[in-house]
């Protein structure tokens, strides 16, 4: 697992700085997405100290965060706001908190999709979400490459980043290249499920604990 | 590059796998969460559990069974068998599975494809189309006339979506192959045209087509290549090509001769001493995208 070369487990830095030996603890933020649970027991599975939470105080007290998603950009964004996490969210993603986007947790952190422009974003990064356009079959279904490693992806929109910098991992399919993952310090979000990716997800699971601990 | 997919297929019974997997070296071969980590571990892309009774009361054990598959096995999984409302894919997707698939009832009730894609994503909603080739004899129906549909006649209603796209394929079918949609584990022919109705079910809301050649099923004789190249360019989803795969050379040819996203493999597992990793280092050497790990 590298992005531009450079492992994933080496990719925080910043983190293992400010190294802190006691085991840590993820909120992992329910706003009833479709993938909660899978990644809640992917992250069992390795043994992090876990919990779902839609609590704003204790996603704030927690070490790091964990923002899933599936579905619909909009639908998201809905469920997002109405159960008050917009600014929780917004305020981890921003903080040196380590932070994981999942899928349409990865889409929602950019200003808008293009199914629904009028629905925005959290806006932390520039850019749009963007459906396939050259892709005869969407949606996109199945194990695909992000930096030599195959992850599992189901989609049929992706983001557009306008800071180039960000992008840490493409993916071609079927002749159209997109952002599968992108890292900005402590911000760690994959268009493709970890949690369904076999070894391979689990180790990139792994090692965005290794850095809590 | 995206992989083709290999999926092996188990059917489940009251939390067990049925249709035994005599060759594998497992404690217990008929527990779901072994065999799912035996074949996660042996390279399978994905699984698919078909539970062949599904009556009511079995239906919290598949529950059960579901989330003891999910705690430990983290590659996708389809759950299918008798699923008609969409509570029910509630309660299966909840408990960790990633897909459901639907037959019988989507024939019945059509709009289930629409309801479920529309709460869960097209992405969750997996089609079932268990279809076979008619053998037709063209002077023993008119071309207008409607074949006799099984519908009683309460449940038009319903029907109306699902065989009313029985009727133009009808008249074309002099000239042309056609192959009709069975549902009820194939005991029922509701001559409804199998590639018409892969359409339909895609604009309704359908994510992927799961393929199964009732004529292939069972001979071992490779899968039904005619078939799965018309569903395959018929529709703009996935689709899973099932049955007749007897050994390795049938899984590149299903691959090699038409563009299906996966296959669906039972008995070529179960019974053979044939192993996931042996097709797929095949599928490489023929220069068929796989994932190995």
């Amino acid at each position: 697992m590298t992005c531009r070369g450079v492992p994933v487990a080496r990719l925080s830095n910043t983190l293992r700085k400010n190294r802190i030996t006691m085991k840590k603890k993820i909120s992992l933020i329910d706003f009833g997405a479709g993938n909660l649970h899978s990644v809640y027991k992917a992250f069992k599975f390795i043994g992090a100290d876990i919990e779902i939470t839609n609590d704003s105080n204790k996603i704030e007290k927690s070490d790091a965060v964990v923002f899933p998603g599936v579905g619909a950009f909009g639908e998201v964004m809905k469920s997002i706001r109405n159960n008050n996490l917009e600014e929780i969210i917004v305020k981890s993603a921003k903080s040196s908190k380590p932070f994981l986007g999942i899928c349409v947790g990865m889409q929602v952190l950019f200003e808008c999709g293009e199914e629904n422009p009028y629905e925005k974003g959290l806006s932390i990064f520039k850019g749009k979400v963007i459906k396939f356009k050259k892709a005869k079959k969407i949606p996109h279904i199945g194990w695909n490459d992000v930096n030599g490693q195959k992850y599992y992806f189901v989609h049929s929109y992706y983001v557009l980043p306008e800071d180039k910098n960000i992008i840490c991992g493409e993916t071609d399919y079927d002749g159209e290249k997109f952002t599968s993952m992108i890292k900005k310090d402590n911000l760690l979000a994959v268009q493709f499920h970890p949690e369904k990716s076999g070894d391979a997800g689990l180790e990139l699971l792994k090692s965005f604990i290794f850095d809590l601990s | 590059m995206l992989a083709k997919r290999i999926i092996p297929c188990l059917d489940v019974k009251d939390r067990r796998v049925v249709k035994g997997t005599k060759f594998l070296d497992l404690k217990d071969a008929g527990d779901p969460v072994e065999l799912a980590k035996f074949y996660n571990k042996e390279g399978a892309d994905e699984l698919c559990f078909l539970d062949i009774t599904a009556s009511h009361e079995e239906r919290k054990t598949l529950i059960e069974m579901v989330e003891a598959v999910a705690r430990e096995v983290f590659i996708p999984f389809t759950v299918g068998g008798g699923i008609s409302t969409t509570e029910q894919m509630k309660s299966i997707l909840r408990a960790g599975a990633d897909k459901i698939t639907i037959n019988t009832a989507a024939i019945k009730n059509p709009r289930l494809i629409t309801e479920g894609a529309k709460i869960f994503g097209s992405q969750c909603i997996v089609l079932a189309i268990d279809a076979k080739q008619e053998s037709y004899v063209s002077t023993s129906l008119r071309g207008e006339e409607r074949p006799a549909s099984p519908a009683k006649r309460g449940e038009r209603s319903n029907l109306e979506n699902a065989y009313d796209i029985a009727t133009p394929s009808l008249k074309a079918r002099n000239d042309v192959k056609r192959w009709t949609v069975y549902i009820k584990g194939g005991r029922e022919n509701t001559n409804i045209d199998a590639i018409e109705w892969a359409k339909k079910a895609v604009t309704l809301g359908a994510g992927e087509i799961l393929l199964t050649s009732m004529d292939a099923d069972g001979t071992k004789a490779g899968y039904d290549i005619e078939l799965t190249k018309k569903i395959v360019e018929a529709v703009n989803v996935p689709v899973i090509a099932s049955g007749g795969a007897g050994k390795i050379d049938d899984v590149v040819n299903v691959f090699k001769k038409t563009n299906c996203d996966a296959a669906l493999l039972a008995s070529i597992l179960h019974f053979k001493d044939i192993s996931i990793k042996e097709i797929k280092n095949k599928l490489k050497e023929e220069l068929v995208s796989v994932r190995l790990n």
